[in-house]
């Protein structure tokens, strides 16, 4: 029988400074070789769960703790950090941080170095840690030249080397491009089957966690809501909208057949269960294969060709001073009030072409040009590029400087010299907007990511420009959040502001853009709607990109007369109810 | 950089133990300070250079670097030889032809500047300066792209720096990039909310720093309790620690600090017996 490695009896703990309590008589068992996912919205005390597990708490964070942690037998309080490092491997959401050393075979053997291991033994642990990790080969690369992808594999081969029982993973793919997460995943899921380490994960990608993972925890207000298996935990639709969580598009599509009373067996967790499922149905019943795709017609058409222009790039090469040519004669055009999603691999050229856009960065081609409503972006100050174009940086916390909401929402408007009664005006709409208003006088970079984020923005769009640029706005933010953003940007778009968003979501993508650049290479592969693009599989595959779920299922029952370009649950929804509630059994 | 970053390459220096080339450093610098005179710095340029050559260093790109800084030394030497116009400066050259002037600038006497003049002497000054200058960027050039980073954390523990201190200008050294891109990304995230620089007013300079002060405190203190935490996570503290690949001393290794040494004796003599070097 397999045994406890992680018991946490009665834990509540309270950060230093802090007042409530961020877990709260948290009990927990998970045996050794099992593979968890913990679950939740951003603060539900996922991280903090993890930073108990890991030692982290009560060595390295201060605050109060009471309850009894045990890690392979041992109570944490009583041996040190490092020790613990034998047992428990932590890797964080930001690979950078865990880079020690100068290249690939150095860095991993820094652990073990640590341990004082004889070199033979130390060597030979680096090469399982790099075989395990899928690194062998990257021995002599210098760290910093690895993809994200790489370097969060790097960062779980640094503690693998240590050979520890239990892996706890703090979102390690937030920060990842589609590609970068498969790897990590992939290497994850072989750690696991392969090698029988224990796997602890705070994750917001649900979709791999209901394919991969037996065992869910999600965790809200510092308490576990649930503790079970995926299968049990899709049969409580109303305790998933009460974590705010994610749940995979076919899921979500069968709760509603379910509801319309056209679903009738298990809800189905991935891609190839709801195919199964549906091709039985289909096949079940008789029915016109113009019935589905009837549906559709007029349906997210594409909104160019008969608007004014907002953006023109032509022939735009950029190359970093280091030499890496970034992109390579870019040239495209955005009418106003469009809604375009830029996606594309890490590299891929997405935020060195919205840096240029927003003036940011300066093109030394003298032939490449930017016109923004009009105005040759290269020959504008900044000043006057702000009015023009806003753009919203990935991490909001690079930016954040005052004291209150208020002072940095009204930080831009201060530098254009509008007078105070202007300020007081604008910002008090764009704090109302963002749902920002009682967080008015707090400190920015005290408030939660997602409003961190929603304070950067508001800051942006207090500027009133007439194009919005926001790069990568769902990157460490919970679902719930990142559909929040989205429909503001989506409201702000609604009134001819045109948005550019760079993102690695392609369900909303799917859901909020009216158009798609894809960039590769630092080149435009694709150009068209969000339906045209998703039904490119194999273009987008050299990306690394992937349509959302449910395109992919509807792409799977094209041969059952299901357009190909379905981009919603919604639209699916539709379509599929078309065909059940009409076809003859 | 103002020097050559390390390249991976196949070379004699680049096999050679970093220890060997702190020697080269040393025993540079040691005849760099004895000589005054052009004609020995110019047989030790040339065998730097012979040196550059068994680096296999890129020397376009090495010229490009160190190109402005060696043209700043120069003009600073020179205006520097302009005050090299007293003959008991010398004692090796005939002390009238060293103070010999060839053009003057200012008369004996001048208030605050004094008597300034170009002489036969301060061009030789100027010229032994300037090579000087070549050496120490040339040598520098070739250590800094021969050695690794981890070797020169290596040199530094056996050259028994502490272990913490050695640690802490690793992890520096390592952060540099990091730091140096998030900083790139605060201005450039100020910038697009209208941030300029505040002028030539200390004061409204100092305020306009703000906004890149605290986000880049900020970050730098969530970079640094992450990396210590990580490091920790990974056994840092258990002991002492070890390097994965020790350096070795070679026969290449004995032979070039033998050659080293006993090139540096010799000049060193003949400078302490013949004067040789001196002006």
């Amino acid at each position: 029988m397999r045994k406890d490695v992680i018991v946490l009896n009665d834990i509540w703990f309270r950060y230093q400074g802090s007042q409530t309590c961020a877990l709260r008589g948290v009990n927990l068992r998970i045996k050794e070789g099992e593979l968890v996912a913990i679950l939740g919205r951003t603060g539900s005390g996922k991280s903090t769960l993890l930073r108990v597990i890991s030692g982290a708490i009560p060595h390295f964070y201060n605050g109060v703790l009471k309850g009894d942690v045990l890690i392979c037998g041992m109570c944490t309080k009583n041996v040190k950090l490092s020790e613990l490092a034998r047992y428990v491997g932590f890797v964080s959401e930001d690979p950078e941080v865990h880079i020690v050393s100068f290249t690939v075979e150095e860095d991993v053997a820094f652990g073990p170095l640590n341990l004082g291991l004889p070199k033979d033994e130390i060597l030979k642990r680096v090469k399982f840690a790099l075989e395990a990790t899928r690194l062998k080969g990257f021995e002599a690369r210098n760290p910093y030249t690895l993809s994200g992808g790489e370097k969060q594999s790097l960062a779980i081969a640094g503690v693998l080397a240590l050979l520890p029982k239990i892996l706890v993973l703090d979102e390690p793919t937030s920060m990842l491009d589609p590609s970068g997460r498969a790897r990590v995943f992939l290497v994850i899921e072989e750690l696991n089957k392969k090698h029988g380490i224990t796997v602890v994960m705070a994750t917001q990608a649900t979709e791999y966690v209901f394919k991969k993972f037996p065992r869910v925890i999600i965790m809200d207000q510092g308490r576990i809501l649930f503790d079970g298996s995926p299968r049990e935990l899709v049969k409580k639709p109303s305790l998933i909208k009460a974590a705010g969580l994610r749940i995979p598009q076919v899921a979500e599509l069968a709760y509603y057949l379910e509801r319309d009373g056209l679903w009738k067996g298990d809800i189905p967790l991935t891609l190839d269960e709801a195919v199964r499922g549906l091709v039985e149905v289909l096949r079940s019943i008789k029915y016109s294969k113009e019935l589905p795709s009837k549906f559709l017609h007029g349906k997210r058409s594409p909104r160019r060709g008969r608007r004014e222009i907002a953006v023109e790039v032509e022939n735009l090469y950029y190359t970093y001073p280091g030499g890496i040519e970034a992109l390579k004669g870019i040239s495209l055009k955005i009418g106003r009030g469009e809604m375009v999603a830029v996606i594309g691999g890490n590299g891929s050229g997405k935020t060195t072409l919205a840096r240029c856009i927003a003036g940011l960065l300066r093109p030394a081609n003298p032939t490449s040009r930017i016109i923004v409503h009009g105005m040759d972006i290269r020959r504008l100050k900044m000043s006057e590029i702000v009015k023009l174009v806003g753009y919203v940086f990935q991490n909001p916390e690079r930016q954040l400087h005052a004291f209150t909401v208020y002072e940095e929402v009204a930080f831009g408007l201060r530098n254009l010299g509008l007078s105070s009664v202007e300020i007081e005006k604008r910002v008090s709409k764009v704090l109302k907007i963002l749902g920002l208003e009682p967080y008015r006088d707090e400190w920015p970079l005290g408030l939660d990511r997602g409003k961190q984020l929603r304070t950067a923005l508001a800051s942006i769009i207090a500027i009133r420009p007439k194009v919005i640029i926001v790069d990568e706005p769902t990157t460490g933010q919970d679902w719930t959040e990142s559909q929040y953003i989205m429909r503001v940007l989506r409201e702000l778009n609604s009134q001819g502001i045109t948005v550019l968003f760079i993102t690695h979501e392609m369900e909303l993508v799917a859901k909020y853009a009216d158009r798609v650049i894809v960039l590769h290479s630092g080149r435009i592969l694709i150009d068209g709607t969000p339906r045209e693009v998703f039904q490119r599989q194999e273009v987008l595959a050299k990306t690394g990109l992937e349509p959302p779920q449910i395109t992919k299922l509807s792409i799977n029952l094209a041969r059952y007369g299901i357009p190909k370009g379905i981009l919603t649950v919604d639209e699916m929804r539709k379509c599929l109810s078309e065909v059940l509630r009409y076809g003859v059994r | 950089m103002v020097f050559v970053e390390y390249e991976k390459k196949d070379s004699f220096m680049h096999r050679l133990d970093p220890r060997s080339k702190l020697i080269l450093l040393v025993t540079i610098g040691w005849l760099y300070i004895l000589y005054l005179e052009p004609t020995p710095l110019i047989i030790l340029l040339v065998m730097v250079i012979i040196l550059g050559h068994l680096s296999k260093l890129p020397w376009r790109k090495v010229l490009k670097r160190i190109s402005w800084l060696a043209v700043l030394i120069t003009i600073t030497f020179f205006v520097l030889s302009l005050w090299v116009t007293k003959p008991e400066m010398f004692t090796r050259i005939p002390r009238e032809l060293a103070s010999k002037v060839i053009f003057q600038i200012t008369p004996p006497g001048t208030p605050f500047l004094g008597y300034l003049a170009i002489t036969y002497g301060g061009l030789l000054y100027f010229t032994a300066c300037s090579i000087k200058a070549l050496l120490a960027l040339l040598v520098a050039c070739i250590f800094f792209y021969t050695t690794s980073q981890s070797d020169m954390i290596q040199l530094l523990s056996k050259l028994r720096v502490p272990h913490t201190v050695t640690f802490i200008i690793m992890a520096a050294i390592r952060f540099y990039p990091v730091i140096s891109i998030r900083l790139q990304e605060i201005v450039l995230a100020q910038k697009s909310r209208g941030w300029q620089l505040g002028g030539l007013n200390p004061v409204k300079l100092i305020k306009s720093l703000v906004p890149l002060t605290i986000p880049a405190f900020s970050e730098a203190v969530i970079l640094a309790e992450r990396f210590a935490f990580a490091v920790q996570c990974r056994g840092y503290g258990l002991g002492k620690i070890g390097f994965l690949r020790e350096f070795k001393f070679t026969k290449a290794d004995y032979a070039f600090c033998t050659f080293l040494l006993f090139f540096t004796a010799l000049m060193t003599i003949l400078w302490y017996l013949y004067g040789v070097g001196m002006l």
